[in-house]
């Protein structure tokens, strides 16, 4: 297992196997993504309450749990890159955040297209949109900090520490806007209910829950093998590369 | 020298310092009222308005008020090298970082709180809001000094640090505003609020704890 | 889409266009990479030639 850990984690190791596993998570996930599509849009009954709106859910939701996931993948990254000084870890973190903004981006504005019809606004302060957007502004931070560093290697432990402030803030945040948002809640917009889902409505967004996952993995990797070259510049494994990379 | 002792001499160097430059000291301060007098004259000076408004707007200018002052915590011990000699010393460095927010909460933080009563009179708040208002800010605004603090250490090496700190520390002190602006309205309804005080001082407790380790790693970090 | 096309049309859209681009900004991403480790022994080498010259 440790020998498992030691060679995965030494970057000429991870370039070789990335770059072969690579397509092994791009393919499925275009494949999972296109049967979700269908699926979702077409072969899966409409709501009985909201209609056809109710399939933006298939691509807002697992756009969701991505943008949480990846944070928690980030600062795990994060988390072992201080603790073990490893440049493989900080490599992860740093390849995850934009990845992660992108996806939060993706679940608030399809959250906002979602809540036009349904709730009449573009923007609700609702509890959970409210949290996201946060999360939104966690991720520029992490960016923002790793890059003002002129040394990188400073920018990245600075940044991963953050990540971790952040992880554990991220709890807090979530329960005080929840607080907030029973306090405040507005009357007069219709809450949207959280669809009774039946097994031909859930399967697509597993399918595309799943896709996603995957496509992050694919994205994940080539973003890690960027930032392990960009890291490792001027090193013997690096110039003895065949042209092809 | 006993860590105590060494605890001691940072506090006093810390007010001794501070002493010197009384102005800047009073900057914070002086940016909480001018945020405070905004408000009036952007929106409409009416009793029923400012009442509904005050907590959020006074809340959110001590906020403000407070990470204007946050970039000096560090930045100035970065500069003539201070802040070196403290991390190399041997006592441990958590503690003297804490001792260190501590008497800058003292020095920025603690005016704002006494003075909060008095802007939240020309905000016509009734007296219990302001009773709370003044608690919240108390309880909080010690969380918020260690929570940038984090955030000033991971910036002290950087030129234009001070840019980001609001994005880093806004975010993080989002449940402190929450809770804190939350309790001084209810308070204003005349409701119970001892609920938000209670996790407004579970968060400070949180913080008392970790965030020294936090700004010490951040600090080692920035000095590398 | 009973009314509600364009919403769910342009979610998806959005969707896959913010997808696409981190893809391809990935992929941008590494292949500059690649090119910047590639000149760095180059760079390094024309330094040293001038030294060379120097002497």
């Amino acid at each position: 297992m440790w020998t498992w850990f030691h060679k995965l984690g030494s970057p000429p190791h991870f370039y070789r196997i990335s770059g072969r596993l690579m397509p092994w998570f791009a393919v499925p996930a275009l494949v999972l993504l296109a049967l979700g599509t269908v699926g979702g849009l077409w072969w899966s009954p409409p709501d009985y309450q909201q209609g056809d709106a109710f399939r933006i859910i298939y691509v807002h939701v697992p756009a969701a749990y991505m943008a949480m996931m990846v944070y928690v993948t980030m600062a795990v990254a994060a988390a072992i890159g201080i603790v073990w000084r490893m440049k493989l870890a900080f490599a992860s973190a740093a390849a995850c955040a934009p990845i992660g903004a992108a996806f939060t981006f993706l679940a608030l504005a399809t959250g906002s297209i979602w809540g036009r019809p349904m709730w009449g606004v573009w923007w609700d302060w609702d509890g959970r949109m409210t949290s996201v957007l946060v999360l939104f502004f966690l991720y520029l931070g992490f960016m923002a900090l790793r890059s003002a560093f002129e040394d990188p290697v400073k920018g990245d432990r600075a940044a991963a520490l953050l990540a971790i402030v952040g992880v554990v803030n991220i709890p807090i945040i979530k329960f005080s806007v929840d607080w907030w948002n029973t306090l405040h809640q507005p009357a007069t917009l219709s809450r949207l209910q959280a669809p009774a889902m039946t097994g031909d409505m859930l399967a697509p967004l597993l399918v595309m829950i799943v896709g996603y996952m995957l496509l992050f993995g694919a994205i994940l990797m080539v973003r890690v093998r960027g930032e392990v070259l960009l890291r490792e510049q001027g090193a013997r494994w690096i110039r003895e590369l065949s042209p092809g990379g | 020298m006993s860590v105590t002792a060494a605890l001691g001499a940072v506090l006093r160097r810390e007010f001794a310092l501070a002493g010197r430059r009384v102005g800047e000291l009073g900057l914070p301060l002086v940016f909480f009222l001018l945020v405070a007098t905004l408000f009036p004259l952007g929106l409409m000076p009416e009793r029923e308005l400012l009442v509904a408004i005050g907590p959020g707007v006074l809340w959110v200018a001590a906020l403000l008020a407070s990470l204007l002052a946050l970039d000096a915590l560090f930045r100035a011990d970065v500069d003539d090298g201070s802040l070196e000699q403290l991390v190399m010393s041997p006592y441990p460095l958590p503690l003297l970082v804490l001792a260190k927010a501590g008497a800058h909460w003292m020095l920025t933080g603690l005016p704002l709180v006494v003075i909060s009563p008095l802007v939240a009179q020309a905000y016509y708040l009734p007296a219990d809001a302001a009773w709370a208002l003044l608690a919240t800010l108390l309880i909080a605004t010690p969380t918020l000094t260690l929570l940038g603090g984090v955030a000033a250490a991971l910036t002290a090496g950087l030129r234009r640090g001070a840019a980001l700190l609001g994005l880093l520390v806004l975010p993080l002190a989002l449940p402190l505003l929450v809770f804190g602006a939350r309790a001084t309205e209810l308070a204003a309804a005349g409701e119970p609020i001892a609920g938000p005080l209670y996790l407004l001082g579970a968060m400070l407790a949180l913080a008392v704890t970790l965030t020294p380790w936090a700004m010490a790693a951040a600090l080692r970090i920035s000095l590398d | 889409m009973g009314g509600y096309g364009a919403f769910v049309w342009s979610a998806w859209g959005l969707t896959a266009a913010v997808l696409v681009w981190i893809a391809l900004g990935a992929r941008r991403h590494h292949q500059r990479a690649l090119e910047a480790t590639r000149d760095a022994p180059a760079r390094r080498a024309s330094v040293q030639a001038t030294v060379e010259e120097v002497k």
